[in-house]
């Protein structure tokens, strides 16, 4: 067959073309050797042969360009992700790990260990020297020292709490919603550029590089899905996928080519009173190949609970699981287990001290005060007299100052007797004596059978009875029953007696500053009486105890060091709805011993999750490694290509020029045989 | 398998970050001299090393508390060496012998004498140390004898010579029963009742009333050696001296001088007790130093090494880098 004079011409310009390309992809990956997530480049070419000839003797046209591609490994990509989200699940714990450690570790600081021990050394020069109000002193400094550290450590605590949350409010799940926007763009990018004939490479390693981040943050698997364009042409874009811990999917992006992308939020829960619990919710509203916005609302997904790898993942665990200590029980000791634990120890410090220094002092007020009188029940024969009466004979201890009576719609409170109040006297029976007189001065008048009677009060201490009688005679033929007596205003006739708390002094030397009836590691504080000396250390519990006695002192020496079981105390609703009150043992031991063992969880925890880390993160080490050993760029490599591709180009203009001489020789020295 | 720059480049910073690390805890378990500085470093030793420090600190109190204990009863024996002295002096000058042919103005000013001495067996009785009175049983920040203008002996505001069967006696027997207990390390422990096991702990408080008696006999005299002594002042006193009865209570005295004299005895006893106990908790207490050092402390010969070892390693990582991040292929290419 023959072949076009200027056939030669054109497998030189091919070669040149092809040489030119491979040189300038090398100077593109050379460009980009320290470029993050940048993927080696190479051009890829194939010889032209003469197609269709059975011509044994043809010769092919040259060489052509037929794609510039990036040399890259789906399977390292997929191995990278799967570990990098490991690794960001270690990375979250370990970070607060870390700030746990910074509050409970104690082996370089002087706290709250140590302020135990202080407790214990001041308890014990106390019960050598009972009495001396400077050892009753260093005990209670020693208490508020303690009680500072508990504080604080509960308010380190609520910090790392609040700050872990803001985190994942203000820059994880942003930034997670940021990367799937990117993604989402880069699709559409990508999709319009290879649309036009653009293989868009540096875009592609754009957005490998954001599913990586993505990865880091959430579990997530990539597929590609084709589109077909035309008959012969078709464009894979990525389908990402969140894998959730019980093997439900949901899809990250959507849409004709990837277009629509998934968005995550973060909910601070609250409890049935609506006070935030400190745990967090995470939701999800899928991708969907419709307009995302139109479906949010209906398919937004709590996915909470679903995920088990990334550093969300990690972050969550932290915040809302507490070990053991949560029912059931889950795998992280997060910062809820530490809350509850040092609850625990506030609680149990401030009842065993509340409970040894209890006051063994009669309370010298009034008890067993009866709430109301009856009517003595007559049928008159117009010779009696109505009778209505008190009985304070099983009554015992006296009234105290400022407590108060309410009879007939009337106030009287005890006090000295002067400014309208009830002289207290020396025995109950004086002071009902006493009281007899104010209550007839205002409240002689009662109904009798809904009329209303004047009468006389009198108290009889032989009875121990308070009696109302009406000064005249009920009309013959009246009849009385025990309640035909009665206030002014018709009401029953009470007579409410309501003891003064503040005569019962509580020797209680821990209290709740906040007011609450529990007492937990925020709001334990020394008691207000202990700290202006209304109370004091109780030394001894026996009878007419000297003043140096110290048995009780000894006995918090002992509650110090003595081994008791701590628990965790919750409630919950059982299957009919019930509240219910669970316990969980946390530990058994002393005071000192717990907070070691705190201490040690909290470093075994660290250590273990450290180890984990470091795994992690050697073996995503070596994934990166063989990604670069696929992807990256090696100067070396490139410059063998430099010196190999212009070597090529050397050689194709050389062809060039030769076959411009042979053609010389064709066309100027052909036919001249003679001349 | 295919090296390339960028790889070659994170493993190097992989590498000198982690060189570096070694290189910053070394240093500092040099400066420190501690074998761990946080509890995630060594859960093991971290335990121990609290339980150990725990046993340590408990162990001082316990020494600061014998040492108290210890002056506590320096000055109680004190006390009562003084009055065993001065009642020694009594038995001896004025014995039923030195009384014959001594005519009442004699026997006057020898019973002058006597409560001159008793004044002083009294004012031992309240002897104090650091604001607390040593034989006050558990009654320590009140004096607790006291000589009526009658000449009769109150402890504690109650005649020390009550009857059996009355009131005071019964609160004299439960003053002379009480115990106030400190803990010296003898391993603390209370009853299900929360009272004290008396063998856990140490008794400092001391009775005066078991030194110097209380009660009557059944001849109806004082079983108390000051109210004795009174009796015998009585009967020095009186114009027709009865030698007999002075005889008696003079026998009854000497019993009642060598129960005191006795009392210094258990003293000296219980004070060599405590030095025994104090001894065992100064070798509890160097024993436990030295376990914790164990525990805590390093080798610093092999710390230093180690030092040593990751200094250089740091340091060739460093002269590393100077290398590798320079040469290439196309550095050699013309």
């Amino acid at each position: 067959m023959s072949r076009s004079t200027f056939a030669g011409i054109t497998i030189a310009k091919s070669a040149l073309n092809a040489s030119q390309a491979a040189l300038q992809v090398t100077g593109q990956n050379i460009a980009n050797v320290y470029t993050t997530g940048y993927t080696r480049q190479q051009v890829d070419v194939v010889s032209l042969s003469a197609s269709g000839t059975s011509d044994k003797t043809s010769i092919g046209y040259g060489v052509s360009i037929t794609s510039i591609s990036q040399v890259r490994d789906p399977f390292l990509d997929v191995q990278y992700r799967n570990e990098i989200a490991k690794t960001g699940d270690a990375q979250a714990c370990q970070n607060t790990l870390d700030e746990l450690g910074d509050i409970f570790d104690e082996t370089d600081q002087t706290a709250l260990k140590s302020a135990l021990e202080s407790l214990s050394s001041a308890l014990d020069d106390l019960s050598s020297n009972v009495g001396v109000s400077s050892y009753e002193t260093l005990v209670r400094s020693n208490c508020e020292v303690l009680v500072s550290y508990i504080k604080q450590k509960a308010s380190d605590l609520d910090t790392l709490r609040e700050e872990t949350t803001t985190e994942l409010e203000d820059t994880d799940i942003p930034d997670v919603n940021e990367i799937l926007s990117e993604i989402s763009d880069l699709n559409d990018s990508i999709w319009n550029s290879q649309v036009i004939g653009n293989s868009a490479l540096e875009l592609t390693d754009q957005r490998n590089s954001l599913i990586d981040a993505l990865a880091s943050y959430l579990p997530i698997s990539v597929t590609y899905s084709s589109v077909q364009v035309s008959d012969s042409t078709s464009f894979d874009y990525p389908v990402i996928t969140l894998n959730g811990a019980d093997g439900t999917n949901y899809s990250l992006t959507a849409g004709e080519h990837g277009e629509n992308y998934a968005t995550f939020s973060v909910e601070r829960n609250t409890d049935s009173d609506g006070t935030e619990d400190g745990t967090v919710s995470i939701s999800l509203v899928p991708a969907t190949d419709y307009d995302s916005a139109a479906a949010a609302i209906y398919t937004k997904t709590d996915i909470t609970d679903n995920l088990d790898s990334g550093a969300i993942s990690g972050i969550v665990s932290m915040l809302n699981d507490s070990g053991e200590l949560d029912s059931p029980s889950t795998d992280t000791r997060g910062i809820g287990y530490y809350e509850k634990v040092l609850d625990a120890f506030a609680q149990s410090f401030a009842e065993t001290f509340n409970t040894l220094n209890a006051s063994t002092s009669t309370y010298t007020g009034a008890s067993s005060i009866p709430s109301s009188g009856t009517t003595t029940a007559l049928t008159s024969t117009g010779t009696e007299n109505a009778e209505y009466s008190l009985d304070f004979s099983s009554s015992t201890g006296n009234f105290l100052k400022n407590e108060y009576v309410v009879i007939n719609g009337q106030k009287y409170t005890f006090g000295s007797g002067n400014n309208g109040t009830v002289a207290i006297g020396d025995s109950l029976a004086e002071s009902l004596a006493n009281l007899t007189d104010s209550l007839n001065s205002s409240s002689s008048t009662l109904q009798v059978n809904g009329t209303d009677m004047d009468g006389t009060w009198a108290y009889d201490s032989s009875t121990g009875k308070l009696t109302w009688t009406s000064n005249d005679t009920v009309a013959s033929g009246t009849e009385l029953t025990s309640s035909s007596i009665t206030a002014t205003d018709g009401t029953d006739l009470e007579f409410n007696y309501k003891a003064n708390p503040l005569n019962v002094v509580s020797y209680d030397l821990f209290e709740a500053s906040d007011g609450s009836s529990t007492i937990n590691a925020n709001n334990i504080s020394v008691s207000d009486n202990w700290l202006d000396n209304t109370i004091s250390i109780i030394s001894s519990t026996e009878d007419d105890a000297g003043t140096t006695a110290n048995d009780n002192i000894l006995r918090m020496i002992d509650a110090l060091s003595a081994d008791r079981d701590f628990n965790y105390k919750y409630t919950y609703q059982d299957k009919n709805g019930d509240t219910q009150t669970g316990s969980i043992n946390i530990f058994s031991g002393s005071y000192l011993e717990f907070y070691s063992n705190l201490e040690n969880v909290q470093g075994t925890d660290s250590s273990a999750n450290s180890s984990a880390l470091n795994l992690s993160s050697s073996v995503l080490s070596d994934i990166s490694d063989s990604r670069d050993e696929v992807s990256g760029v090696s100067l070396d490599e490139e410059g063998i290509n430099l010196l190999q591709y212009q070597r090529s180009f050397t050689a194709a203009s050389r062809l060039m020029t030769t076959l411009d001489e042979a053609l010389e020789t064709l066309l100027s020295d052909t036919g001249v045989v003679g001349r | 398998m295919r090296t390339t720059t960028n790889s070659l480049i994170r493993n190097y910073k992989e590498g000198l970050s982690s060189s570096y690390s070694n290189w910053t805890s070394s240093s500092t378990r040099v400066m420190t001299q501690r074998s761990f500085n946080s509890v995630a470093e060594s859960p093991s030793s971290a335990a121990k090393a609290s339980q150990l420090q725990r046993k340590y600190t408990k162990v001082e109190d316990n020494l600061d508390t014998i040492d108290d204990a210890q002056a506590r009863l320096d000055e109680q024996e004190s006390a009562l060496m003084s009055i065993s002295d001065v009642l020694e002096t009594i038995s001896e000058n004025y014995s039923v012998s030195a009384m014959s042919d001594t005519n009442a103005d004699q026997r006057g000013i020898y019973a002058d004498a006597i409560s001159s001495y008793l004044e002083t067996v009294v004012s031992d009785l309240n002897a104090s140390y650091a604001d607390t009175y040593l034989l006050a049983g558990s009654d320590g920040t009140n004096a607790p004898f006291a000589l009526s203008d009658s000449g009769t002996l109150t402890y504690r505001g109650v005649e020390v010579s009550a009857a059996e069967g009355t009131t005071d006696y019964e609160t004299l027997c439960d003053y002379a029963d009480e115990h106030v207990y400190v803990d010296i390390g003898l391993g603390l422990s209370l009853d299900e009742n929360g009272n004290v096991d008396s063998s856990s702990a140490f008794d400092v408080s001391l009775a005066g009333i078991n030194i110097v008696g209380y009660g009557v006999d059944e001849d109806g005299d004082s079983k108390n050696v000051i109210d004795l002594a009174n009796q015998m002042v009585d009967l020095l006193n009186a114009d027709t001296f009865d030698s007999d009865a002075y005889g008696e209570l003079m026998n009854k005295f000497n019993d009642l001088t060598t129960n005191v004299s006795n009392s210094v005895t258990d003293l000296g006893i219980r004070s060599e007790f405590l030095t025994t106990t104090e001894t065992r908790m100064e070798n509890l207490s160097l024993s436990l130093q030295t376990q914790l050092e164990n525990v805590e402390g390093i080798d610093l010969e092999a710390a230093y090494t180690e030092y040593s070892a990751c200094d250089d390693a740091y340091t060739a990582a460093l002269k590393v880098g100077t290398t590798l991040l320079t040469a290439s292929f196309i550095d050699f290419m013309s």
